[in-house]
C-alpha cells in the first residue's frame, strides 16, 4: 500500500482538476466509456502543468539572469538579480498557496477526509501543494544559480543557493497562508450585510498595506544599488530575502562567512519550520472548519425587499459573493501583488524620468495587463457551483459578462485611481492629465476584460455545475490572457504616441495629444468590443 | 389534462462515449403532474435539464409549451422553474438577498417578490433563517430556498428533481398539495423521486426510465393492467422493470460475505 498521506494529498490535486473538466465535452471524449482513462487523462494534465509553469518559470529566470556584462560587473548583476528572483520565489509561492486553497475551501475538498479514522492532519495541505504546485517556484533560482556556480565556481553557492531558495519557498508558502487565515478569521462569525463585505475589504486593504511594506522593505532605492557592498554591513545578513546575495552569491567566500552563513541559515531554517508549522495548524483548522450558523437580524414577522434594477441587482450579487467568501475576496489581491514590484519601482525611480507622465502610463499599463487578464478569470471561477445557479436562469451570456465586466471595471477604478494620482502628483503634472491617464487605464481595462469574459465565458460548457481555475487551464490559461491583454493594450498605446510625434513632434514634453487620442483610440475599441459582445453572445 | 404542454422525439444524449439517453419519445399535458422514476443513473436529471434548456441534447427535439428548448431557450428558462437534485445556491448570500436576486433576473415588481417571498418563507418556516447565510443552513432549509427560488416566479412549468429530499414532513405535505394546486391552474409538473409512494399518491401519470430508455409510462392503474396483477405496488413494478426482482438473494448473499 502506498503512502496514504501522499495519496490523498494526490486525490485532491485530482479533485481540483477533475472538478474543473467534468463537463467539458473535450474531457468527456478523452474520458471515453472507462474512468481509468478519465484519471490517466487528468494525472497527465497535473504532470503537463506542472511542467510548463516550470519551463516558463525556467526561461523568465533565465532571461533576467542572462546579461552580456564583464566578469566582475556579471557577478554584481547576478547578486541584485538574485534578490530579485528570491522576491518572485516568494511572490510565486504566496500566489500558488492562495489559488490552491481557494479551490479547497470552495469545493470543500477535505470533507471527505474528515470522517475517515486516520490521523491526516495538517501536513496533507503543504505535502499536496509543494509536490503538485509550490515546487516549481523553486526553479525560479535554479538559472541564478548555476550561472553563479560557473563564474565562481564554489559549491557553497549551489548549497545555500538551493537551501534559501527552499526557505523562501516556505516563506511564501506562510504568508500565503496567513491571508488566507487572516481573510477568512471573520467568516466563521458570520456577518451580515454592509459588514461582512466592508470588514473583508477592510482585512483586504490590510494585507495589501502588508505586501507594499514587504516592497518597500526589498526596493528601497538605498538597498538595492549598495547590494554588492552589503558585506560590509553584516546586519543585512539578518535580514531574511536580503541576505541571499550576502550567504549564496557574496564575492568571495571567506571561512568567516561561511561559519556565518552556515549559523544563519540554520537559525532561519529552525525558526520558519517553526513558524511553518504553527501557521500550518492554523490556516488547516480554519480552511476545514464547518461553518456555523450566523444569528438572524431579523425580527421574523415581515420581509422587506428593496426595488432595485436588473443590473444593479446582479451586480450587488457579484460583489457580495466576491467579498463575502474569503477565497473569493482573496482572489482580489493578487493581481495587486503581482505588480507591487512594478508600481513601487516607478514610484521610487519616476522623479528621475525624464520622460514625463507617457512613461508612467506605459508602465501603469501592467496594472491593466495584469488585472484584465486575472479579474476576467476570478470574476467567472468565484462562481463555483453557483455557475449552474446562472444557467438555469433566463440570463444570457451577455448579462453575465457585462455584470462581471462592471464589477471588474468598479474593483479597478478603486485600485488605480489613487496609485495614478499619487504618480502624477510627484511628477506635477497637468490637471487635465491627472483626470486623462486614470480614464484612459479604465477604459483600456474595460475593453480588454469585456473581451477576455467573452472569451472565457464562450469556453464555459452548456450545463455546467460548477467551475475552478483550472477549467481555462490554469497558469497556461492566466499566460496566454496576459499575452492578449498586453497586445490589445499596445495597439492603441503605440499608435496614440506616432500620431502626437506627427501632432506635437515631442510627445514626451507635449503628453496632452498622447493621451488625448489614447482616449479616442481606447474608446473606440471599447466601442468595436461591446459590439462584438453585443453581436455573438 | 390540458393542453400538449412538452413534447419530446427522439432524444438523445451522449457524454463522451457514454449515452445517458436513449431514444426518448413522450408527451405531457399541460395540467399533468407527471413522475420520471429510474434506478440511480438511469438519465433522470439529465433528461430534466434538457427540459429546462440547461443541457442540449445529442440528438432528438425538445418543446416546451410550442418553444423549442435549443432555439429558445430564455423563454424556456423564463417560463419555467427548475429545483436542482443537491441546492445549488449562493452560499455568500443570505435567502432574502439570493431571492431578491433571483426575483430581480426574472423581473418581478418589488412588491410582489416581497409579498411571494413572504408567503414562502412563513409557509415553509424558514422566517427566522432569511438573513442568515446560505453556507450556514442545513441541507433542508437549504432545499427550502432553492424550492422557493423555482416558484416564486409562477412558473407554467415546474421542473423538481428530487425536491422532497432533505424536507422535514409537514414542508412535504405543503410541497405535495401544492403542486396539486399548480396542476390544478394549469400548470405542468414535472419531477423525479425515489420515493415511490409520493409518485404513487401525487403524479397523474409517471414513466421509468432505466438505461437511458423509458420502460413503462402511463398512469399507475396502467402501468398495474400490464403488470398483469391488479394488486402490484408501485414498487413491484418499478423493480419489474427495472431488472430487479429477486432482491432477497442479493440480501443474503451480502449476509453471507459479512459473516464470514
Amino acid at each position: 500500500m502506498k503512502n496514504p498521506i501522499f495519496e490523498l494529498s494526490r486525490r485532491i490535486v485530482s479533485e481540483q482538476r477533475y472538478l474543473a473538466l467534468k463537463d467539458s465535452p473535450k474531457f468527456q471524449h478523452k474520458m471515453g466509456s472507462s474512468s481509468k482513462q478519465g484519471s490517466r487523462y487528468i494525472e497527465r494534465l497535473i504532470i503537463i502543468t506542472y511542467v510548463i509553469t516550470t519551463v516558463s518559470i525556467l526561461i523568465f529566470s533565465t532571461i533576467l539572469v542572462f546579461s552580456d556584462l564583464p566578469l566582475n560587473q556579471r557577478i554584481a548583476h547576478l547578486q541584485s538579480t538574485s534578490l530579485i528572483l528570491y522576491a518572485y520565489i516568494f511572490l510565486i509561492s504566496t500566489y500558488s498557496v492562495l489559488m490552491f486553497t481557494n479551490i479547497l475551501r470552495n469545493y470543500k475538498l477535505f470533507e471527505p477526509i474528515k470522517v475517515l479514522p486516520a490521523n491526516i492532519g495538517p501536513k496533507i495541505l503543504p505535502l499536496s501543494w509543494f509536490v503538485f504546485n509550490g515546487s516549481s517556484s523553486l526553479f525560479v533560482a535554479v538559472p541564478v544559480i548555476v550561472e553563479f556556480f560557473l563564474h565562481t565556481g564554489n559549491y557553497f553557492s549551489i548549497i545555500f543557493g538551493t537551501v534559501w531558495a527552499f526557505l523562501i519557498m516556505i516563506l511564501g508558502y506562510i504568508s500565503g497562508c496567513l491571508v488566507v487565515y487572516v481573510m477568512a478569521r471573520g467568516s466563521s462569525h458570520a456577518r451580515h450585510g454592509h459588514a461582512g463585505t466592508f470588514s473583508n475589504i477592510a482585512r483586504i486593504s490590510g494585507v495589501i498595506a502588508f505586501f507594499i511594506f514587504f516592497e518597500i522593505a526589498i526596493q528601497t532605492p538605498k538597498y538595492i544599488p549598495v547590494l554588492p557592498s552589503l558585506a560590509t554591513n553584516p546586519e543585512f545578513l539578518l535580514v531574511p530575502l536580503l541576505n541571499v546575495a550576502y550567504i549564496a552569491f557574496p564575492y568571495h567566500y571567506l571561512p568567516s562567512q561561511i561559519l556565518f552563513g552556515t549559523l544563519v541559515t540554520m537559525l532561519y531554517g529552525a525558526l520558519i519550520i517553526l513558524l511553518f508549522r504553527k501557521v500550518n495548524s492554523m490556516v488547516f483548522l480554519k480552511i476545514t472548519e464547518t461553518e456555523s450558523a450566523g444569528s438572524s437580524g431579523m425580527d421574523g414577522s415581515k420581509l422587506r425587499i428593496s426595488k432595485a434594477g436588473f443590473y444593479r441587482t446582479i451586480f450587488t450579487k457579484e460583489v457580495r459573493n466576491i467579498f463575502r467568501k474569503p477565497q473569493n475576496a482573496t482572489m482580489m489581491l493578487i493581481p495587486i501583488f503581482l505588480v507591487l514590484p512594478t508600481l513601487l519601482s516607478l514610484f521610487i525611480y519616476s522623479s528621475s524620468i525624464s520622460f514625463g507622465s507617457i512613461s508612467i502610463y506605459y508602465s501603469m499599463l501592467s496594472i491593466v495587463i495584469v488585472s484584465s487578464s486575472f479579474y476576467s478569470i476570478a470574476l467567472i471561477i468565484s462562481e463555483g457551483n453557483g455557475i449552474s445557479v446562472l444557467q438555469s436562469l433566463p440570463l444570457t451570456l451577455r448579462d453575465i459578462i457585462y455584470s462581471k465586466n462592471y464589477v471588474g471595471t468598479v474593483i479597478f477604478s478603486i485600485i488605480v485611481i489613487p496609485i495614478s494620482t499619487i504618480f502624477l502628483f510627484k511628477n506635477n503634472v497637468d490637471s487635465l492629465i491627472l483626470f486623462l491617464l486614470p480614464a484612459n487605464l479604465i477604459v483600456a481595462y474595460s475593453y480588454t476584460s469585456l473581451f477576455n469574459l467573452r472569451r472565457l465565458m464562450k469556453k464555459v460548457p452548456k450545463g455546467s455545475t460548477t467551475i475552478n481555475f483550472y477549467s481555462f487551464g490554469g497558469n497556461m490559461a492566466l499566460l496566454i490572457l496576459f499575452a492578449i491583454t498586453a497586445g490589445f493594450t499596445a495597439v492603441p498605446a503605440v499608435a496614440s504616441t506616432i500620431i502626437s510625434i506627427f501632432a506635437v513632434q515631442v510627445p514626451f514634453s507635449h503628453p496632452l495629444s498622447f493621451y488625448l487620442s489614447d482616449l479616442a483610440l481606447n474608446l473606440g475599441a471599447l466601442f468595436v468590443v461591446m459590439n462584438l459582445v453585443n453581436k455573438t453572445m | 389534462m390540458g393542453e400538449l404542454s412538452i413534447s419530446i422525439r427522439g432524444l438523445y444524449k451522449n457524454y463522451g462515449e457514454t449515452r445517458a439517453l436513449d431514444g426518448i419519445d413522450l408527451d405531457i399535458s399541460s395540467g399533468e403532474i407527471f413522475g420520471i422514476l429510474g434506478p440511480n443513473g438511469s438519465g433522470k436529471t439529465t433528461l430534466l435539464r434538457i427540459i429546462c434548456s440547461i443541457l442540449e441534447p445529442t440528438i432528438g427535439y425538445v418543446s416546451v409549451n410550442g418553444l423549442n428548448v435549443i432555439e429558445k431557450p430564455l423563454i424556456v428558462k423564463e417560463i419555467s422553474g427548475y429545483v436542482p437534485e443537491t441546492p445549488v445556491l449562493y452560499e455568500s448570500l443570505t435567502p432574502m438577498e439570493f431571492l431578491t436576486f433571483i426575483g430581480s433576473v426574472r423581473r418581478i415588481e418589488a412588491n410582489v417578490l416581497s409579498t411571494r417571498v413572504q408567503r414562502f418563507a412563513e409557509a415553509f418556516e424558514i422566517m427566522d433563517k432569511m438573513d442568515n447565510f446560505i453556507g450556514s443552513l442545513s441541507f433542508g432549509t437549504k432545499q427550502k430556498v432553492a424550492i422557493i427560488s423555482a416558484l416564486i416566479h409562477d412558473p407554467q412549468i415546474i421542473i423538481l428533481d428530487e425536491a422532497m429530499n432533505g424536507l422535514d414532513p409537514r414542508s412535504a405535505r405543503i410541497l405535495k398539495n401544492l403542486l396539486i394546486n399548480y396542476a390544478l391552474a394549469g400548470r405542468t409538473i414535472i419531477f423525479s423521486t425515489h420515493v415511490l409512494e409520493v409518485a404513487e399518491s401525487v403524479c397523474n401519470r409517471m414513466a421509468i426510465i432505466y438505461r437511458g430508455k423509458i420502460v413503462d409510462v402511463g398512469t399507475f392503474k396502467e402501468m398495474k393492467e400490464k403488470s398483469g396483477s391488479s394488486d402490484a405496488k408501485l414498487e413491484d413494478i418499478f423493480l419489474k422493470m427495472t431488472g430487479d426482482t429477486d432482491l432477497t438473494s442479493i440480501v443474503n448473499s451480502l449476509g453471507e460475505t459479512m459473516n464470514h
